[in-house]
């Protein structure tokens, strides 16, 4: 079997995302940048770190699933991703553990 | 560890025969060299696999090697929220959501640059490309002038005009909070951005390199999408960083009030 060796890109297509579709993600990120930036003004107490950690989560979400073509790329692909950020989990996930429950015991010099 | 990686995906992508008979023979008749194509690789597909798995374990380390900061961030933030805020208090908001959207606009101009180097026009490649690296150039003129203000501030530790302003001491000392955690603040902030920086300047070296490249490949007909798209990758996890770092930084709450209610 030959290749078309006279196209510039090879037979291999991967997939190629619509300026529609770009654009309709970037749209959602700015959407999602006024909101952060609102919820910082109005919502007082301590609901308003863990809304701005989901609001910046979902965006992280758009940009590796669609800018960063994670949602069309391969399941190894995937799996990469997902464990840079599944490391990242544990790392804070186990540290957090350990200083927020720190104070539930009345040892000295704990 | 990466050579195993590498050809973990040979299996699924070469069809018909298998890895191993695959290399050395076969490859010279049955293929006959296209250009585009390593020779450690089956074909465009492979390689192009192999290329982004190979960026994605990079971005690995990198997510880990912000992570280490971030986690800092996360314990000192959490035994001290107080200093934590009002140290915060010092940022410009505006600023920092006006970078946080040309590092957005930058990123579309990225992902768009990869759509056009999968189409094969070289042109509009680099012209997304010029315009991403001019978009990093206005996020780190941005960023310097508030770095300027800090240091005019006296917010930058070790410089020799550190000084915690007063009515921040008085609240910290009320409430029972050291106010070395005050001056954590300020080296995370200056550790985390200068470190986001360095990786901004670095992505706008690599697009001018990109570029050079794509218009040589242009005009040799080779492929140059590859090339495109893991820089891409590199910028849009940069991004991604900034995304977090907005909010952790600038909208600690709450915004408004602070300094001086007790």
């Amino acid at each position: 079997m030959n290749t078309h060796a006279t196209h510039n890109s090879s037979d291999h297509h991967p997939h190629v995302m619509s300026v529609q579709m770009n654009l309709v993600i970037f749209a959602a990120l700015m959407v999602l940048l006024v909101l952060t930036v609102v919820a910082a003004y109005t919502i007082t107490g301590g609901w308003g770190i863990l809304v701005a950690m989901v609001i910046a989560t979902v965006k992280a979400a758009l940009i590796l699933a669609y800018f960063m073509h994670v949602r069309f790329g391969s399941k190894l692909q995937l799996l990469f991703a997902i464990s840079a950020f599944f490391w990242l989990a544990l790392m804070l996930g186990i540290t957090l553990l350990d200083y927020i429950s720190r104070g539930w015991l009345s040892i000295d010099g704990k | 560890m990466s050579a195993e990686s590498a050809t973990l995906p040979v299996g699924t992508i070469v069809h018909g025969h298998g890895a191993e008979s695959s290399h050395g023979s076969h490859h010279g008749s049955g293929h006959g060299h296209d250009p585009n194509v390593a020779h450690q690789f089956d074909d465009a597909a492979q390689q192009h696999e192999s290329v982004l798995l190979g960026m994605w374990s990079f971005l690995a380390t990198e997510v880990l090697f912000f992570g280490g900061l971030f986690c800092a961030y996360l314990v000192y933030r959490t035994t001290s929220p107080l200093a934590f805020t009002l140290a915060s208090q010092h940022l410009n908001v505006i600023l920092g959501a006006v970078n946080t959207g040309v590092l957005l606009v930058s990123s579309l101009f990225i992902a768009l640059a990869v759509r056009e180097s999968q189409l094969g026009n070289g042109k509009r490649v680099n012209l997304y490309l010029l315009g991403t690296i001019l978009l990093g150039a206005v996020f780190l003129l941005i960023k310097g002038y508030e770095w300027t203000t800090d240091y005019h501030e006296g917010l930058i530790p070790f410089a020799k005009n550190f000084q915690i302003p007063e009515h921040n001491l008085d609240e910290m000392a009320h409430n029972a909070t050291p106010a070395g955690r005050f001056k954590l603040f300020w080296v995370l902030y200056f550790f985390m951005t200068g470190l986001h920086g360095i990786h901004v300047i670095i992505g706008l070296v690599m697009f001018g390199i990109v570029m050079y490249v794509v218009k040589k490949r242009t005009q040799t007909g080779k492929s140059y999408s590859n090339l495109v798209e893991v820089t891409g990758l590199y910028w849009h996890f940069v991004d991604i960083v900034w995304v977090f770092l907005y909010p952790l930084m600038y909208l600690i709450h709450p915004i408004t009030g602070g300094g001086g209610h007790h």
